[in-house]
């Protein structure tokens, strides 16, 4: 299947002026609250600095933490596994699953194993998976993906959720009280986390010190899975590792301030120990990670928390919508991860950005976003994928605008079109003038007015 | 080469140069006058009750009109029973639990819970009602004092709760009692 473009899906979502400015208000309302939260706290821009700075340590050694997390997690009783990318990540997880008596599965947030692929992997094999964080159950039961990392179904009303829930659920037709709507999923999901035997997480915070793992969530979700089955299997790039539990108190001051508003979420839980009959199992993922490590001017977006604060206050993004971002992380940050694992199918993304730097400016961990946007776009026009009508666009542009001669010439010619001859410019070819409305233009250039007003 | 070996040995291969880890400096970080104050203004705020209890019989008098209530309550403040080793099949009707909580944190509402003092770790997910009951004197000012009081390496699962469970999963509307318990109290005795 061919993927649509950005270009493309994002023209299909604003095809509804009105729910696209619902969607585009809703995550601004989000972006205040992440700056009312930031201002609450008088030392934030220094707690951002910390944050960045441990992450940057912890890559410097990387390998080595990795070691220590595997060593401590161990000698607590927790089995350690690695996988070198999505397949094999899969295939582990359906082993520990396939030699459990109870197979029923659910899974709390964890966009790791959106990125590989398990539920599809699992239910082909016949283990159907439920996701039971709310917006994940919703996006699961009409077969979509999160269009956010934070909020997976942002991009629906909750009529659409009502007919979805009337339809799988059985709910009233028609009623589309939130409250009402929760309750109904509560006491479905009920019955699937008592009946689980396996429950998969993804880590916020793996502890290198300690063998810890830390998992936040205001739903309570992840710990109704966790402490009912009887294996708890989390799964974590190699990236989420922090030096020593202390560091937590920097990055949970930070993340649900960034990514809500809120202080903190409802639950910060630490695994640190199996309890009595129980096995933890994390699953530790490279995919692209390492090589992500090496590229020296990507690097920095590996200390990503995931708090979705650049989504939030993304124009493009915004107004667009997560689907319209043909990868698994959406907005800003998902389009400098992504060209890592495909450059050529992710070449348009880099471009979906106006380059405001807003993104950076809110980032916990203070990764130079909109830097690396703009150095991805090098990297893809220098590959050749930037795609042969603007390369013809640029060509032509560069010629005319290297002749002085050739551009005041061009530039009367223009002026004069654009005055008598408006659809000579205005036509549906021109890929600029779709969504915009030509400026009128003037008689003469800045440079006749400019000789002019020398001549007096 | 295993997995184990060939992701170490890239990591090795493509890590940046040593970069120096800088640790906090506490010393500039929010500290509350008041920590008491903001953590009851921080609980209200995230969805949470706050009650001052006189004294430990106040507490006692508490405990036995929830008991009379006849709902299936479970209290953990004078050590454990049999609820260890229930199931959540065998939880799934409780009402009130009752918790000691080790530390509360101003800035965010946030209170320590251990393991040792839940008995059975489902306990403050399922209830429908969770109290958790904190000394005003084991109040800090902020997240990076609590993880300095907290000793980890004791306990086997440890999580900090702020205020009920809670979704805005559909169209940002706050729902309160997403999976865990619809309200959270905390006696301050």
């Amino acid at each position: 299947m061919k993927i649509k473009s950005h270009e493309a899906a994002a023209r299909a979502f604003i095809s509804d002026g009105a729910r696209t400015g619902w969607h585009d208000q809703t995550l601004w309302l989000v972006r205040h609250k992440r700056d009312d939260a930031a201002r609450s706290i008088p030392e934030w821009e220094q707690l951002r600095e910390w944050a960045s700075g441990i992450k940057s340590h912890t890559l410097s050694h990387l390998d080595d933490y990795l070691r220590m997390f595997e060593e401590r997690a161990q000698a607590k009783g927790i089995h350690v596994h690695w996988a070198w990318d999505a397949q094999e990540h899969n295939r582990i997880i359906y082993e520990i699953i396939s030699s459990q008596r109870n197979q029923r599965v659910v899974k709390s947030k964890s966009m790791l194993t959106e990125e590989c692929g398990l539920n599809s992997y699992l239910s082909a094999r016949g283990i159907p998976v439920v996701d039971t964080d709310l917006g994940e159950y919703i996006v699961q039961l009409r077969q979509e993906h999160p269009s956010h990392i934070v909020m997976p179904a942002i991009h629906l009303k909750k009529e659409d959720i009502s007919d979805t829930f009337h339809e799988h659920l059985g709910t009233e037709w028609g009623n589309s009280d939130p409250q009402y709507m929760t309750s109904s999923a509560r006491t479905q999901l009920r019955d699937h986390f008592i009946s689980a035997g396996v429950a998969i997480t993804g880590v916020n915070f793996a502890i290198a010190e300690s063998g810890n793992l830390v998992v936040c969530t205001n739903e309570g979700n992840a710990d109704m899975g966790v402490h009912s089955a009887s294996v708890h299997i989390a799964c974590m790039g190699i990236e989420k590792l922090l030096p020593q539990d202390r560091h937590l108190g920097t990055f949970l001051r930070l993340l649900a301030r960034s990514a809500t508003g809120q202080a903190i979420t409802s639950y910060s839980s630490h695994y640190m120990r199996p309890r009595a009959g129980q096995e933890i199992h994390v699953v530790i993922v490279d995919n692209g990670r390492s090589r992500q490590l090496g590229r020296e001017d990507f690097r920095g977006s590996l200390k990503c928390i995931r708090c979705a604060a650049c989504f939030n206050t993304c124009p493009v993004y915004r107004r667009s919508g997560g689907h319209s971002y043909h990868s698994v992380i959406a907005g800003p940050i998902g389009s400098i991860l992504s060209p890592n694992v495909d450059l050529r199918a992710h070449s348009d993304l880099p471009f979906a950005s106006t380059l405001c730097g807003s993104c950076t400016h809110v980032c916990p961990v203070k990764i130079d976003i909109h830097g690396q946007l703009w150095k991805w776009r090098q990297e893809i026009t220098e590959a050749g994928h930037d795609g042969r009508a603007k390369r013809l666009g640029v060509g032509m542009m560069s010629w005319v605008l290297s002749r002085p001669g050739v551009y005041r010439v061009a530039g009367r010619v223009g002026r004069w079109m654009m005055r008598y001859l408006p659809w000579m410019v205005n036509h549906r070819w021109n890929l600029w003038s779709r969504q915009r409305e030509l400026p009128v233009a003037p008689a003469r250039s800045f440079r006749d007015w400019f000789k002019a007003r020398r001549r007096i | 080469m295993n997995s184990r070996e060939k992701i170490l040995r890239a990591i090795a291969m493509n890590k940046p140069a040593h970069e120096e880890l800088s640790l906090p400096d506490l010393s500039c970080t929010l500290h509350y006058e008041d920590v008491c104050r903001q953590f009851i203004g921080m609980m209200e705020r995230i969805g949470g009750e706050v009650v001052y209890v006189g004294s430990r019989e106040c507490l006692a008098e508490d405990l036995e009109r929830e008991r009379a209530s006849g709902r299936l309550m479970i209290n953990r403040l004078q050590g454990g029973g049999e609820e260890r080793s229930m199931t959540a099949e065998e939880l799934k009707g409780l009402e009130t639990c009752y918790l000691p909580g080790r530390l509360g944190v101003a800035e965010n509402g946030a209170i320590w819970v251990e393991e040792e003092d839940m008995g059975n770790r489902l306990l403050p997910f399922i209830c429908n009602r969770l109290i958790l009951v904190l000394s005003p004197d084991k109040i800090v000012s902020n997240m990076h004092q609590a993880y300095r009081e907290i000793a980890m390496q004791d306990t086997g699962f440890g999580v900090f709760i702020a205020g009920p469970s809670r979704t805005a999963d559909i169209e940002q509307n706050l729902v309160i009692g997403a999976h865990g318990p619809a309200r959270m109290t905390v006696y301050l005795v």
